[in-house]
Formats: structure tokens, C-alpha cells, sequence
């Protein structure tokens, strides 16, 4: 990390323990993208096993996979010079992080979602909202419904005149 | 959290749990700003969660031109309508991250009403609309209170009345982009006196102008060709006001604090054809060179004596109205009535206002 105080931490190992009792270690430079685990950190309070008790193994693995990726490494004194690579290296990342996305089926993205709303870690949540976004982007609201399985909890009238205050966006 | 769902299978089944109504309001909203207005109004209809999550939803954008159905004659009253709907809806109190509004300009007057409504909505989520966009080319006044004028570039009334409450008297604004502007009123808005001459000196079109109760300012020094009408009251600290106006028509200056220590008012301008002064108890001395001044009106506290010097200057008048509080001041004193000269030849009608 960039901030000299976090330097500090580079070697510390946070211990991670999933819902289903399964532990992960993050290194704590890694685990500062969550705002949760930072806070934690900032507080000193993250000794021994942390509980994350709305996260699963298998979520808790992708969400450390996709931080792995986005740690920022400077503290190894990788430094790029060229504006260039730079922005090669954020084309790289864009295409990592929609490939990570898409490899997801429905109730992965769905514990991902909340994974991440829970341990706070914005760029991923944006990340697959977006996706989510995406799926309903351009759906009639039948599609959408089939596509996640919606059950409507209107009556004919209500949706009758949603339907009517709304029409433009139908046609 | 159970992770039932896809332990059973990945592929989609019929009996499925419905996940995405299971997600917290805040990542719904999430998942509909990242969508286009017309996309994100269509989940309206799949369930309440949805319904709900879009009347809730920190993004307001109400744009005439999603629908050609609208820029019609007999479609605006609709558009009307679903600006207001989508106002009404709302809680009050949302705050806003984004609020967006265009109208198309073949859209009248009815639209302009609920233009306003939907601004004055805006106005009250204000934490966050100042990094509004706003882009209504049509809106021709604009009323704000409480807001920081940064953002108008796309929005070019001819009026905006600004004010705000007392007690966040601090302000600022930029009026660079209103270049159109014709009227501003500013009223109680903590504007310092450098920032008003930045702002005027970028009205070239600007003709009438009020301040009413801006407290910040000392020293006032309006110069503007455009300028017809200018309205001061109520500027507890100013000392010197200097108006640089060559078609100024009318000035009205008031002041109702007592302590107000404005003495002094030079006003040079030959178009200048009404001004008038109220209350301006420590007001020693006007000066107005005015040739075609046709009205005056001098709201004062003033002795006998003084008021027929005062009249002396209004000779060339045909019609003076004197308007007192009290009519003491009026009556001169018998024995010196004799000996006075009267002070005003060419008057004609004469009138006392109680």
C-alpha cells in the first residue's frame, strides 16, 4: 500500500474464517481493500480467527482472489515509469475483472453481491452490480422476471397503472 | 448465509429462489444507476421491492425527450404528469446524488410550473445536488435557497432568485454561464462584495437587480450598462454604495436598521427616472444629478426646516408626493410662515401620503 503506516502490516497475515468454518490467510495489505478488515486494523482488533459470518468458503475465496489482484504492490517497489504501461496495465485489469465476472454463474454473482456488501469492498460490489445491470439491460420486465425468477406481487390493477404511468419506457 | 441455492445446480431451475429480491435496498440502487433511465423505469413493474427501490432511488433524471410521445402539443400534459407523479412519490427528505431535468423548449407553460417544483425538490435534498447536472436550457426563473450556484452550465434562465436561511448565511456563486441573465434577485445571501462585482461584471445583459438583506456587504460598486432597475435594502453594514449605470430608470435604496451607518448616496445618472429612499434614518445627504427625474420618493424623518430645503431642489417638478409618518414635521410654524418664501413654483398637484 501507498500509505506509509500500511507498510507495516506488509508482512502481518490476517486469519479469515468463512461461515462454513473454513480459514483463509490475507496478507493485511491485501485485506485493507475491504473497509471492514481496515477498520478492524485501524482499531487493532484482528488478532486471531476473524469471523465473517455472512460469507462462504467458496465466495470468500473469490473475493480474496479478486483483492489479490487488485492489491496494489508498490510496497515491492515495482514502480511504472511510462504512462503507457500504465494504461496497458488498467486495459489488463478491465479485461481480468470482466472475465472474473462473467465466469460467475447466477448464485455465485448473488453471494458475491452480498460478500462483498458485507465486507464492503466497493469496487467489487460496483463491479457486480454492473453485471448485474448488464443482464437486465435492454429485457422486457418479463425477461427479467424469468431471468431471475421474480415473482410479481402486484395485482393486475397495480400493474395495470405502473405499467401506464410508465409507458414510455415500454414502448 | 446458506449456500443452498447452488449446491443444488447451476443451471437455472423453475422452483429457484427469487435472489434478487433478496439484495438490501442500497445494492438495488446500485444495480439501477448503473442502468439508463429507461431501462431502470421498467423494473418498476416486476415487483414491490423494485417499485419501491426506484421511488427511493438518490438519482432523479425527468427528460422530455426519452418519449417523442411528449414534445407533442397534447403529449406534454402527459410528461406533466409523470415529472409530478415521480415528485410526488418521493420522500421528501432522499437526499439527492444526481438530479437531472431537461425540457424541451416546444414544451410551455404548464411545464415550466412542474420545472419548477421538480428544481424546488431538488433544492431540499440538497447534501449532494451540488454536483448536480443540471441541464435545462428551457427554465427561465429559477428560485434556489440554500444552494451553492457552481454547477449552471448547461442552465440559462433569465431570472434566478437566490436566498438562503439565516443562519448558513455563506455563499457563492458563479454566474459565469448565465450570460443571458436579465433578473437576479439575491436575498439574504452571505456574498461578499468582490464576489457580486465578479458575477455582475459577467451580466452584460443583466436589467434588473435586487439585493435584499445580504449582510456581508460594505461596500457596494455596481457598474453595468445593461442595468434599468436596482433595488437595495435592507444591507446592515454597507457604507458606500457607488451605482456606475447609464440606463438605470429606477433606484429604490431602504434600509430598516437603525444602526445602519450609510450617510451618503451619489447617484449621477441622466436616465435615471424614479428613486426612491426609505427609512434611511442616518442618511445625511443625497446627491442626485437627474435630469429626467420624474419621481421621487423620500421616505424621512425630517424637520420643518429641512423638509423645505429638501423641497427646494424638486422646483422643476409638476407632481411631488410626500408621504410621513407623522404629520408634525409638516406643519411649519406660524410666525415664520409669513416670511418664507414658497419653495416650489411649478407644482401642480401636491400630495401627502399618511
Amino acid at each position: 500500500m501507498s500509505t506509509p503506516s500500511s507498510s507495516v502490516f506488509s508482512y502481518r497475515v490476517l486469519k479469515l474464517k468463512s461461515s462454513d468454518g473454513e480459514i483463509f490467510e490475507v496478507k493485511q495489505t491485501v485485506a485493507v481493500q475491504s473497509g471492514v478488515l481496515k477498520q478492524m486494523m485501524e482499531d487493532g482488533c484482528t488478532e486471531g480467527e476473524i469471523p465473517l459470518n455472512n460469507v462462504d468458503s467458496p465466495t470468500l475465496a473469490k473475493i480474496i482472489e479478486w483483492c489479490n489482484k487488485h492489491h496494489d504492490d508498490d510496497v515491492e517497489g515495482r514502480v511504472l515509469s511510462q504512462e503507457k504501461e500504465k494504461e496497458k496495465e488498467k486495459a489488463d485489469m478491465k479485461r481480468w475483472e470482466s472475465e472474473f465476472i462473467d465466469a460467475l454463474n447466477r448464485d455465485e454473482l448473488y453471494f458475491l453481491l452480498i460478500g462483498s456488501n458485507y465486507m464492503n469492498i466497493k469496487e467489487l460490489l460496483d463491479c457486480a452490480a454492473q453485471k448485474v445491470a448488464g443482464m437486465v439491460k435492454g429485457k422486457t420486465p418479463e425477461a427479467i422476471r424469468e431471468m431471475f425468477n421474480i415473482q410479481s406481487d402486484f395485482t393486475e390493477e397495480e400493474e395495470k397503472a405502473i405499467r401506464k404511468e410508465n409507458q414510455w419506457a415500454f414502448n | 448465509m446458506k449456500r443452498k441455492i447452488s449446491e443444488i445446480s447451476t443451471d437455472s431451475i423453475p422452483e429457484e429462489i427469487d435472489w434478487i429480491s433478496g439484495l438490501p435496498d442500497h445494492i438495488i440502487h446500485i444495480i439501477l444507476s448503473s442502468l439508463s433511465t429507461k431501462d431502470a423505469t421498467r423494473t418498476t413493474v416486476l415487483s414491490k421491492i423494485f417499485k419501491s427501490a426506484w421511488d427511493s432511488l438518490p438519482v432523479l433524471d425527468l427528460d422530455s425527450t426519452y418519449s417523442r410521445n411528449w414534445s407533442t402539443v397534447s403529449g406534454k400534459r402527459q410528461f406533466l404528469e409523470y415529472m409530478q407523479g415521480c415528485i410526488h412519490r418521493r420522500a421528501n427528505n432522499l437526499g439527492l446524488l444526481k438530479f437531472r431535468l431537461q425540457v424541451d423548449p416546444i414544451l410551455l407553460d404548464p411545464v415550466y410550473c412542474a420545472a419548477d417544483e421538480a428544481i424546488a425538490y431538488a433544492i431540499v435534498n440538497k447534501p449532494a445536488v451540488f454536483s448536480a447536472v443540471f441541464s435545462a436550457k428551457t427554465v427561465k426563473v429559477l428560485k434556489l435557497n440554500g444552494l451553492d450556484l457552481k454547477s449552471l452550465d448547461h442552465l440559462q434562465p433569465n431570472s434566478i432568485l437566490l436566498s438562503t436561511d439565516p443562519v448558513s448565511n455563506k455563499c457563492k456563486i458563479n454566474l459565469k454561464a448565465c450570460k443571458s441573465l436579465k433578473n437576479l434577485i439575491l436575498k439574504r445571501v452571505g456574498l461578499t462584495s468582490e464576489c457580486l462585482k465578479a458575477n455582475l461584471s459577467m451580466l452584460v445583459l443583466l436589467e434588473n437587480l435586487k439585493l435584499d438583506g445580504c449582510d456581508k456587504f460594505e461596500d457596494i460598486c455596481i457598474t453595468s450598462s445593461s442595468l434599468k432597475t436596482l433595488e437595495i435594502r435592507d444591507l446592515a453594514r454597507l457604507k458606500k454604495i457607488a451605482v456606475v449605470a447609464v440606463n438605470l430608470e429606477s433606484f429604490v435604496f431602504g434600509t430598516y436598521i437603525i444602526d445602519s451607518e450609510i450617510g451618503m448616496i451619489m447617484v449621477y445618472h441622466d436616465a435615471l427616472k424614479g428613486l426612491v429612499l426609505i427609512d434611511c434614518i442616518n442618511l445625511r445627504e443625497v446627491e442626485f444629478h437627474s435630469q429626467n427625474l420624474t419621481s421621487f420618493r423620500a421616505f424621512l424623518v425630517t424637520p420643518y426646516r429641512e423638509l423645505r430645503d429638501l423641497l427646494g431642489f424638486f422646483d422643476h417638478f409638476k407632481t411631488l408626493a410626500i408621504a410621513c409618518r407623522s404629520m408634525q414635521c409638516l406643519i411649519f410654524p406660524n410666525d415664520l410662515r409669513e416670511c418664507l418664501l414658497p419653495t416650489l413654483y411649478d407644482i401642480k398637484h401636491l400630495r401627502f401620503l399618511g
